[in-house]
């Protein structure tokens, strides 16, 4: 069996409200396989956008482990994290954070040039894959002359860019309505499946989550 | 000098001329008395020395050294300025560099040089709050920085912009002042894909430029290389107390507020600012909610029994605007 792309162990994190501690990750062992789209499922408040936070390396005050393709996070520094981020990650978020002063397709142009990518060939990649999620016709528009479904399509097609090894989707249709969300889910999903990338995908949705490979549920900290 | 003022003769010995007059150096008071010379002298130094002690007891012993702008630190007495200070945008410029330098992975020294060549401009800097705890001095301001000649980031573009939020506070090692940067993705993100770009045939600069910028600052410079003078960056504009709108028509309490108070009338131009510039980029959904919750933002302002209501008012507005356009906003708000 290949490594996994992912894999915590005892993923511990608790916030502190005045005398107040709230242990909201009481010890998280989850691993995604390479290819691998893994639904994770709970209610709000359950803690889901705090462990994609903690093996987004977005976020300090972890406990426990986070091996992404094998490197252990905790041994690295800033810098090494944001390497990993930039190398082997894709985000995609509630709410677009598309970059208002920029078009879709340099929205989706901009992660690859970060990661030194020939102009050209970053154009063809964003221009392959708003097509394939239906925006040909809308390269040129801002986030702002985009409906919020396009800008969502455009958000993944950012987050799959640089085709990374591991999509982290934060309720990627949270904030559409069913019809819609149902088609820019399937159009994730599809893509991901199409890349061969993995993805691990909060939810509250039972009916969405079924729709991928697996599903962990997040329980009082803990995965179910 | 009136003779007939004199009465009788001086009690004390009068300095004569040659011709026997009195001399201009005996001083006659109000009530027409003679003053010794010596008097006046022993007054003045008197004086002379009222004056050494009070210089010496209360000026700053600090206050004739050449202080560094970089290295000035927190006015607790005015702490508003900091967030306008050129120090306080050189350190946000280096921060933009640094972090996007981070987010690139490579080419730390080539984007630690850019920092010096590009230009950082601030419009409307407002102090936002202050931390009696840190120290902090929380500020906010619509931030462009404009990149020099021969590079670029995605687009081919040379000015990137956002609202920012900003903190100045002084380093735990007391090191001197640092800058917390948020909501700065708009800009770092960006920088992150700067480039060489071709640029035309650079044309004879002329005499009087006062400001040199290479060819290619991305290329390798020898150590010895004088840096190149800082661009002018944009201070804080000249003092305008007035709102964004006209003080002759203000007819509700927020109004009349705003017209009263320069602070407000600040925050009201920085604000229909944001909200002017927001309507010119603005997709019929996004301009279509900047219009309502307009009027509810002005219902809650003109409620308002005191100016800091209307402060937080307009800054919660201007947050507002802000997750509107960046697709943040919720109607639950």
């Amino acid at each position: 069996m290949s490594e996994p792309v992912l894999a915590t162990r005892g993923l511990k994190r608790s916030f502190t409200q005045g005398d107040v501690t709230i242990e909201v990750l009481r010890g998280v062992d989850l691993e995604v396989a390479p290819g691998e789209i893994v639904a994770l499922l709970g209610p709000s408040g359950s803690g889901k956008s705090t462990l994609l936070q903690a093996v987004g390396l977005l976020e300090g005050g972890f406990e426990g482990s986070i091996r992404l393709a094998g490197q252990e996070a905790a041994e690295l520094d800033d810098d090494g994290r944001t390497r990993l981020r930039r190398e082997l990650l894709g985000f995609v978020y509630q709410f677009h954070h598309l970059l208002p002063e920029f078009n879709a397709l340099e929205n989706v142009v901009l992660p690859q040039l970060v990661r030194d990518a020939d102009p050209g060939a970053a154009r063809a990649r964003a221009e392959q894959l708003l097509g394939a999620l239906g925006l040909s016709q809308r390269l040129e528009h801002r986030p702002s002359k985009l409906s919020g479904g396009e800008q969502q399509r455009v958000a993944v097609a950012r987050a799959l860019a640089n085709k990374p090894p591991l999509v982290l989707a934060d309720e990627p249709t949270g904030n559409l309505d069913e019809n819609t969300a149902d088609k820019v889910l399937a159009e994730f999903l599809g893509l991901v499946r199409g890349e061969g990338s993995a993805a691990l995908v909060a939810t509250h949705n039972e009916r969405l989550a079924a729709k991928m490979d697996r599903v962990v549920r997040l329980h009082e900290g803990h995965l179910d | 000098m009136n003779g007939a003022d004199r009465g009788s003769e001086p009690e004390w010995p009068v300095r004569r001329g040659p011709n026997g007059a009195e001399t201009n150096t005996t001083v006659v008071d109000r009530g027409g008395r003679r003053i010794s010379p010596v008097f006046i002298a022993l007054g003045v130094l008197l004086l002379l020395l009222l004056g050494l002690w009070l210089f010496t007891t209360t000026r700053n012993e600090d206050q004739d050294k050449l202080i560094n702008p970089s290295t000035e630190t927190s006015s607790a007495s005015d702490p508003d300025k900091l967030c306008s200070k050129k120090a306080t945008y050189d350190l946000i410029k280096r921060e933009l560099f640094r972090r996007a330098a981070q987010v690139r992975g490579s080419d730390q020294a080539a984007f630690d040089r850019l920092s010096s060549y590009a230009t950082l401009r601030m419009e409307n800097p407002v102090m936002e709050s202050e931390d009696s705890g840190t120290g902090a001095v929380n500020c906010s301001g619509s931030l462009s920085l404009d990149l020099p000649p021969g590079v670029a980031v995605v687009g081919g573009r040379r000015t990137v912009s956002a609202e920012v939020d900003y903190s100045v506070q002084q380093a735990t090692d007391n090191s001197g002042p640092v800058v917390l940067l948020r909501n700065a993705d708009p800009i770092i993100t960006p920088l992150a894909t700067l480039a060489r770009i071709a640029e035309p045939a650079a044309q004879p600069a002329s005499p009087d430029a006062n400001v040199v910028s290479p060819a290619d600052p991305l290329a390798p410079q020898p150590e010895a290389q004088p840096a190149a003078p800082m661009a002018p960056q944009s201070e804080p504009r000249a003092v305008n107390t007035r709102p964004s709108f006209d003080c002759g028509n203000a007819g509700t309490r927020g109004e009349i507020a705003v017209c009263s108070d320069a602070g407000l009338a600040t925050l009201d131009r920085k604000m229909a600012a944001q909200f002017n510039r927001a309507l010119g980029i603005a997709g019929p959904n996004e301009r279509s909610i900047l219009q309502r919750t307009r009027a509810r933002f002005l219902s809650y302002r003109d409620s308002c029994q005191t100016n800091g209501c209307i402060a937080d008012a307009y800054r919660g507005r201007m947050r507002e605007i802000s997750d509107i356009m960046a697709g943040r906003w919720q109607p639950s708000r």
